[in-house]
């Protein structure tokens, strides 16, 4: 069943929120802080607690069209009763009436409980500085662009990321050559040997992220690796008050496919790193096979700002612990021809100059 | 100097004239009491003026009497014209290049001439299989002819000798060109060389060009790599568990051979690009310059 969730404060009833400076929560009204322990008390006992609230479902209002409510779910907001509209995967945000940070209980019920969060360090002051920064030093971005480009959305979001736990076997074979060269004094000699060469063995990988999210490009969210795993936490719901959570849609067993590919390749980097003492060497054959494979659920703080220049939009993300910032930016195609054409040239007038004077002087 | 005895010195006694020459530095005797006592062959091929020898001595037998007067007296007026003596000497006794040189030099500073000149020895080896002329220069004569200047003669006096054995063209044709050079060089202030190198735009233009495409296009795709930091990671290096890389099996199979030969290229031999003169000393201890070919 799900069920809405919002924090309360203890003290004066406010609707409380994830502080990501004091890695505590904090009611933004009386400014009382709360320990996470001590809400996963709370949230225990709220949910033996709970069992009268149902789902509400408003359907009778007038006809959707076929399709049209598929993956679409409303809840009522307990504070102030408005309607929040949100698609099957949406597991937290905020009303859009009164502000206060929702949580759909249900979504990380029984299985769908993550078995981690990485809390966000860095909050939405944060993020906008690091996208002033992302735009400045760079020497071909339209200069308007920082001026004239609009911020549409920022928001905090917890991404879904599987991570694979794996131990890689490897069999691979390389052809591999060796040379020698002697001279006598007519000739220079160069001796070519041929080597097959193999290595069999193993490469163990420890989390392994590959986001769940459907909304969420993959690209995009590799862009914003490493997460720092030593502050990986055992998930509570509370972490995820006053940001926007999203469950995993895209399964454990799709999103294998991708954690295999990378193994895969990092695996013979490794194993190609092992094969020393030869002049070249060529991969023939690679079976590489993840085996004892572990997969955990997780959350992984992440900022999306959208922003639009032109018509255009343009999706920045930050890692909401690291604070890496990615996002690519418009080529200013006049910038571009500029530096192109004067470098040629500049450079070319400067290294005939240099040629004509060493000739002068050598002459 | 004068006193020196017109003689064609034998390898032989090259020897006893070096001695003889180094006594003279070291004693610091008059300059002309060191005629080499022993090298007093006299070669019949012409009198002493004034305690030199004649310009052309026909050691080699090569003109006949008449023909050699013309030449002498042609080799007379170019070294009266130039202040250089201009030397022709010819035997049959070719043994190597070395030895032709040292023949040449030698013949010159023993025989009375002056501290200037220029000298072409026509070297025959005695069974006529081998054919070498080697021009020595002394004094200013270094500077009028570079070794430049020496390749140039001997293509002209070849020319001249037109694949015959027209030995009184070639002879005839030193004599002028020895003329032509000091003239050129009193001109000019500088001898016949190696032209200078004129700098040439293209070779360094297509270097430039390309280096400025080279280094614009490495730039600018760096600048526009600075504006893509979405990417997918091609790896997943940053979770390999520390340490867990575990060889069980390795294994290295030898399957074939190959060799492969290239020639080295013996380097030609350069004058480098400066020109000039190139010296040597001979056995009295003076310098000369020089160059040969066979023909």
């Amino acid at each position: 069943m799900a069920v809405l969730q919002e924090y309360k404060c203890p003290c004066c009833g406010g609707a409380i929120a994830f502080d990501s400076t004091l890695q505590k929560m904090k009611c933004p009204y009386c400014d009382t802080e709360f320990e996470m322990e001590a809400l996963a008390g709370y949230d225990q006992i709220l949910h033996s607690t709970e069992g009268s609230d149902s789902i509400q479902w408003h359907n009778d209002s007038y006809e959707w069209k076929d399709g049209e409510t598929e993956g679409m779910r409303i809840y009522l907001c307990k504070s102030c009763g408005g309607e929040i509209i949100g698609d099957e995967s949406m597991a937290a945000t905020s009303c859009p009436f009164c502000g206060n940070p929702v949580i759909i209980m249900g979504q990380y019920a029984g299985e769908l409980k993550p078995d981690y969060v990485i809390p966000f360090k860095l909050d939405k002051k944060a993020a906008k500085a690091a996208m002033l920064k992302h735009f400045s030093g760079k020497r071909l971005l339209p200069k308007v662009f920082k001026d004239q480009n609009h911020l549409d959305s920022i928001v905090g979001m917890y991404v879904p990321f599987w991570l694979f736990d794996t131990e890689a076997s490897a069999n691979i074979s390389y052809r591999a050559t060796r040379m020698r060269s002697w001279s006598d004094s007519r000739y220079v000699y160069t001796e070519t040997s041929y080597y097959s060469v193999s290595r069999q063995g193993t490469l163990d990988f420890e989390r392994v992220p590959v986001d769940g999210s459907k909304k969420m490009e993959n690209t995009l969210m590799e862009s914003l690796e490493p997460y720092d795993y030593s502050q990986l936490t055992d998930f509570q719901t509370a972490y995820l008050a006053g940001y926007v959570a999203d469950r995993y849609d895209v399964d454990s067993t799709q999103s294998v496919v991708r954690a295999n590919e990378r193994v895969k390749r990092s695996t013979e980097q490794a194993f190609a790193s092992t094969v020393e003492g030869y002049s070249t060497v060529t991969p023939e054959k690679s079976v590489v096979k993840a085996s004892e494979g572990k997969v955990k659920y997780a959350l992984l703080p992440v900022w999306i700002l959208n922003t639009t220049w032109n018509g255009q939009n343009y999706t920045f993300a930050m890692n909401g612990q690291t604070g890496k910032f990615v996002g690519d930016l418009p080529v200013d195609k006049k910038a571009y021809r500029r530096w192109l054409f004067g470098l040629m040239f500049g450079v070319a007038a400067g290294v005939f100059l240099l040629l004509w004077l060493f000739f002068k002087l050598t002459h | 100097m004068k006193n020196r005895r017109r003689t064609g010195i034998k390898p032989a006694l090259i020897l006893t004239a070096a001695l003889s020459a180094a006594l003279i530095l070291l004693f610091s005797l008059s300059s002309f009491a060191a005629l080499p006592a022993s090298a007093s062959e006299d070669t019949g091929d012409g009198s002493a003026a004034g305690g030199r020898a004649r310009y052309f001595n026909d050691g080699a037998g090569l003109l006949s009497d008449s023909e050699a007067e013309i030449i002498e007296t042609a080799l007379g007026n170019a070294s009266a014209k130039t202040g250089l003596d201009t030397v022709i000497v010819t035997r049959r006794g070719y043994v190597s290049d070395y030895d032709s040189m040292n023949y040449a030099d030698d013949w010159f500073d023993y025989n009375g001439y002056s501290k200037n000149g220029v000298l072409l020895l026509v070297d025959i080896a005695p069974d006529g299989s081998d054919r070498f002329w080697w021009i020595s220069t002394a004094g200013e004569g270094i500077s009028v002819f570079t070794d430049y200047g020496i390749d140039l003669i001997f293509d002209g006096i070849q020319d001249s000798m037109s694949g015959s054995d027209d030995y009184m063209s070639a002879f005839r044709s030193f004599a002028k060109q020895t003329i032509e050079y000091k003239n050129y060089y009193d001109a000019n202030g500088a001898a016949i060389d190696i032209p200078p190198e004129k700098f040439s735009p293209a070779g360094p233009g297509i270097i430039a060009a390309l280096s400025g495409l080279f280094v614009s296009l490495i730039s600018t795709s760096k600048m526009k790599n600075e504006l893509r930091t979405v990417s997918p990671k091609s790896g997943a290096s940053d979770y390999v568990k520390p340490g867990s890389l575990a060889i069980t099996g390795a294994n290295e199979v030898y399957l074939y051979s190959s060799v492969a030969r290239s020639r080295i290229e013996s380097d030609s031999s350069s004058r480098g690009g400066g020109g000039g003169s190139s010296t040597h000393t001979s056995s009295s201890g003076t310098s000369h310059g020089g160059g040969g070919r066979h023909f």
